[in-house]
């Protein structure tokens, strides 16, 4: 079939709104180059963490009131089983190895650590690298 | 009918039918959570808090000797280097005969608010790289430090020139911060007070981290949203997008002093590329490494731009190092098509050679 001349109004807006990505991206970060800015969301930033730090407390206050576990003690016992969790893990991982010696009487398990690189598809492989991205890629030297 | 006519009709037809899809699919993407990221079979070898050290099964019959430690970047999870099948660069250094460690870094906890790039570069590092020895019997190890990763990697490595490590590989990891414009002035101390935030949050809030990431492309997130929808009908940009989403947005606390000091030594001062920052009281010069590098930077890279990234080879001691500046951004040169074709076969190609 005869390719169509006229412009497709589904790519059209597609560019449309790819170029309109890069615009405002653009746009946004002159923007936020300013001190103005950098000025306006640090003040920002400070303030909503004094502002989480100030309910913290009072959620806390109104926990012990009601002698509920406040979100510091929860984290607390969530630590302590974590650090239990931890040490778990370490009698497994070492049992695990004391088995694996024993079964294997001393000999090591798994695959043998005797691969080479193959000499001349491991330089093949690379190529595509390069050549996919000839225009844009670029292999500067070490100074 | 004419052939232009045809063809304006065919491509309305194609319009409809993906209009339909969308309805039918859209709702599957409402529903359905999304590919199950991070399924290359592991084991927990060690875990420390922040830190959890795994080792992924082998998928190769015989394996190079020299294992490969990979470090993850803090504000992220691991699981970008180990997306679905087919798209993993684990899987991919599986299959091709590493036997690979991955640190990677669990939410601190609130008693972790004091760690520091002391402890990660003094104490996290050194412990894993003696338990890959430990576990893979091998003295000598290779290691791969992504974005932060790098960075904590290169510390490490400066700080310790008797290291096991015999080749190292980074990927966009800065180290000159004064090329990172809006990060540097967003963080500019003359309105940033880092003492008074993390003295009030305790450790640095995730949302806080997204948030300054999403801001460097504010339109990313609406544009990529109505992309997802136009492409609702192609299942494998669905998932793709699904898959580097979820990953973009579950974002870490960093340690509070960690990051108060981050801020200080290197939006402030920019010590490492002056080689004035210390570690414990110990002077860290990159000229100290001396071990073969390789440098995988992104030609695109809106997080770590080139200026900021190019320091680390120019820095170092090695006489065996190689920068390469592949097209793609700070995550697609690691993960996704881009990568697939880009970074791993040439880092494979690199480091292959040098795991025997």
């Amino acid at each position: 079939m005869a390719e169509s001349s006229s412009p497709d109004p589904f790519d059209f807006w597609r560019d449309l709104l790819s170029q309109m990505e890069k615009g405002v991206n653009q746009f946004a970060n002159q923007g936020m180059k300013t001190d103005e800015f950098a000025k306006g969301a640090s003040k920002l930033m400070t303030a909503n963490a004094a502002r989480k730090k100030i309910t913290q407390a009072m959620v806390k206050r109104y926990c012990e009131e009601f002698n509920l576990p406040t979100r510091s003690d929860v984290e607390a016992v969530n630590e302590r089983l974590q650090s239990l969790e931890d040490r778990l893990v370490e009698i497994a991982t070492t049992l695990r190895r004391l088995a694996d010696a024993q079964a294997s009487g001393g000999v090591a398990t798994g695959p043998a650590r005797t691969r080479k690189p193959p000499p001349e598809p491991a330089a093949e492989a690379a190529a595509p690298a390069r050549t996919g991205a000839a225009k844009r890629n670029t292999k500067r030297p070490a100074s | 009918m004419t052939a232009e006519a045809a063809s304006i009709g065919e491509r309305i037809r194609t319009e409809i039918d993906r209009a339909l899809q969308r309805n039918i699919k859209g709702l599957d993407y409402l529903s359905n959570e999304g590919p199950a990221l991070g399924v290359t079979p592991r084991e927990l070898l060690h875990r420390r808090g922040t830190m959890a050290l795994y080792r992924y099964r082998a998928l190769a019959d015989e394996v190079y000797r020299v294992p490969l430690l990979i470090v993850m970047a803090l504000t992220n999870r691991g699981y970008i280097l180990d997306l679905a099948p087919g798209q993993s660069f684990v899987e991919y250094l599986l299959k091709q005969g590493y036997d690979v460690f991955v640190i990677d870094w669990n939410a601190p906890r609130s008693d972790e608010k004091k760690l520091r790039i002391e402890d990660y570069t003094l104490d996290f590092i050194p412990d894993a790289v003696r338990r890959v020895q430990e576990a893979s019997g091998e003295e000598d190890i290779n290691l791969i430090g992504y974005c932060m990763g790098g960075l904590l990697s290169s510390i490490y490595l400066a700080l310790h020139p008797e290291s096991p490590v015999r080749h190292f590989a980074a990927f966009t990891t800065p180290i000159d911060f004064s090329e990172m414009k809006l990060f540097a002035h967003w963080s500019d101390k003359r309105h940033f007070d880092v003492d008074r935030l993390i003295d009030s949050t305790g450790n640095a809030p995730p949302d806080m981290i997204f948030a300054a990431f999403d801001m460097l492309r504010p339109a990313d997130r609406a544009a990529g949203t109505i992309q997802v929808w136009d492409n609702m009908w192609n299942d494998e940009y669905v998932k793709s997008y699904r898959m580097f989403d979820r990953w973009a947005t579950d974002v870490l606390p960093l340690p509070g002093e960690y990051f108060r000091q981050f801020t200080k030594a290197f939006m402030w001062g920019n010590l490492l590329v002056k080689d004035a920052f210390e570690v414990d009281g110990r002077p860290v010069k990159l000229n100290r490494i001396k071990v073969p590098v390789l440098h995988a930077i992104a030609e695109h890279d809106h997080i770590v731009p080139y200026g900021a990234a190019r320091a680390l080879v120019q820095k170092i001691g090695s006489k065996d190092k190689e920068e390469i500046v592949l097209k793609g951004g700070h995550v697609s040169l690691v993960a996704g098509g881009n990568a697939i074709k880009r970074l791993w076969p040439k880092l494979d190609a690199w480091l292959g050679k040098r795991s025997t």
